[in-house]
């Protein structure tokens, strides 16, 4: 399955737009999280603890930028974006409750590249140059905040990451 | 003065327990958002479900709830609907607990129209209990407890629904919450009984199912009121056909019924009799 992409016509709709992704983001980051922990993979809980906080800023940043904007609203089957599913939404079939801190900090990495990607397609293919402008500038955010990311894999490179083994696992095909 | 809530309003503070990874999240936040699009006011919605992973999803919203037990959850909520038909009825389990426990209600539940939502949250495996076979497992699919397969052909939900009087019937795919939300928000407006299969993958029991993204496409377009249309739809489908097959309007149970019941008055009627019985 593939969407089209959309272009995004105004710079109301496009906040709209990442501030809707912004939230469902945290709240859905929020359930794994609480997942993680619920399954005692706090390594693994603790890199998207740590991601959270960076989206709960952009949040904040989003919120400052849209007062006094009327924001359309759109409902969640007409968000404008190429992929399945919203760009920067943990892909929850990526997620599991063996997985390594290392795994977690490359899902991590690649939820906020795919939303990179979309603030740049909005740049080289936008028709309202509004939209590119901004599309432009949360282009450059997207950026840093990958290369914040990225900075924590540091850590784990020079360290022996092992899978974390279930010492009662499922009842899976031997 | 009406308080606009956001999807995130619709959850609990109670956190889900589901595995990482699970696709009964997205399921969640789907029907949050559904919620939430179509403001309905969290003291009209009655969630119901019977036992499995899925089942859990009442204690998650924040709204009336009741985890009744195994397969019967339809019966629980059709009881609900019949005395408070203001409420807006939902109803969630698994397949196993919808299709094999429970069902003859699920049958029932189809042809009786009520107006309410039935929502299979189907992974194709009893997850709680550590990886069974469920009705809608395939048959060669070999695990420890079946390491020859179950041998048994799955059970057709779509086509069950369909021949049982269904008047809305849908498959949407937890991996696409957005298109799924819509699939909601239609059969939330459906007046009867709508009965919506999600595939959500179950990442520990059944690994496999993370390629159901790549097999999974939009099949079913626009919903047709023919049944005989629908059935050939059914069953020309490979089973990962996404979308309203079928949805037809049909007399719905508490419109048409004799009987109309009022909860007060029955209660005080009874009180009544129980008063003059014993001449209190």
């Amino acid at each position: 399955m593939s969407k089209e992409f959309l272009m995004i016509k105004s710079p109301e709709h496009l906040f709209a737009q990442v501030y809707a992704m912004k939230c469902e983001s945290e709240d859905r980051l929020q359930d794994l999280i609480d997942s993680l922990n619920q399954h005692n993979n706090k390594a693994a809980a603790d890199i998207f603890s740590r991601t959270i906080e960076l989206i709960k800023r952009s949040i904040e940043n989003i919120e400052q930028r849209i007062q006094g904007m009327q924001l359309p609203e759109i409902p969640p089957w007409e968000s404008q974006w190429h992929y399945d599913v919203q760009p920067d939404l943990v892909c929850i079939e990526n997620a599991h409750y063996l997985m390594s801190p290392l795994q977690a900090l490359e899902l991590a990495i690649y939820n906020e590249m795919r939303l990179q990607e979309f603030f740049k397609q909005q740049v080289d293919k936008g028709v309202n140059e509004d939209v590119r402008l901004i599309a432009s500038e949360l282009f450059f955010q997207e950026k840093q905040l990958i290369e914040h990311i990225l900075s924590w894999k540091v850590q784990f490179e020079n360290s022996e990451i092992e899978q974390n083994e279930d010492f009662d696992p499922p009842n899976i095909p031997e | 003065m009406t308080i606009e809530l956001k999807p995130k309003d619709y959850k609990s503070d109670i956190k889900p327990v589901w595995c990482p990874g699970c696709g009964h999240f997205s399921i969640l936040s789907a029907l949050t958002k559904a919620l939430a699009y179509l403001k309905i006011p969290k003291h009209q919605i009655g969630f119901v479900s019977g036992i499995g992973c899925s089942s859990r999803i009442p204690a998650y919203v924040d709204s009336y709830g009741f985890h009744g037990v195994h397969g019967r959850g339809l019966a629980v909520a059709a009881g609900l609907k019949a005395v408070r038909p203001d409420l807006h009825v939902i109803v969630a389990g698994g397949d196993g607990d919808g299709f094999s426990i429970g069902g003859n209600h699920f049958i029932h539940a189809c042809r009786r129209n009520m107006d309410m939502l039935y929502i299979v949250m189907d992974n194709q495996v009893y997850g709680m209990t550590k990886g069974q076979a469920s009705p809608t497992t395939a048959p060669d699919w070999v695990n420890k407890l079946t390491p020859h397969g179950s041998g048994v052909r799955p059970f057709e939900p779509l086509a069950i629904a369909l021949a049982s009087g269904s008047s809305f019937i849908a498959r949407g795919f937890s991996g696409d919450p957005s298109a799924m939300s819509k699939i909601l928000v239609e059969a939330l407006q459906h007046p009867g009984f709508s009965f919506v299969q999600v595939l959500s993958p179950c990442k520990t029991f059944r690994p496999e199912q993370v390629e159901w993204k790549k097999q999974v496409h939009n099949t079913f377009i626009e919903p047709t009121n023919d049944s005989v249309l629908a059935a050939q739809r059914i069953h020309s489908d490979d089973g990962m056909g996404l979308g309203i097959v079928f949805q037809c309007k049909i007399p719905v149970w508490s419109q048409h019924s004799s009987i109309q019941v009022d909860t007060q008055n029955s209660f005080e009627a009874k009180i009544e009799t129980i008063t003059s019985e014993f001449e209190l």
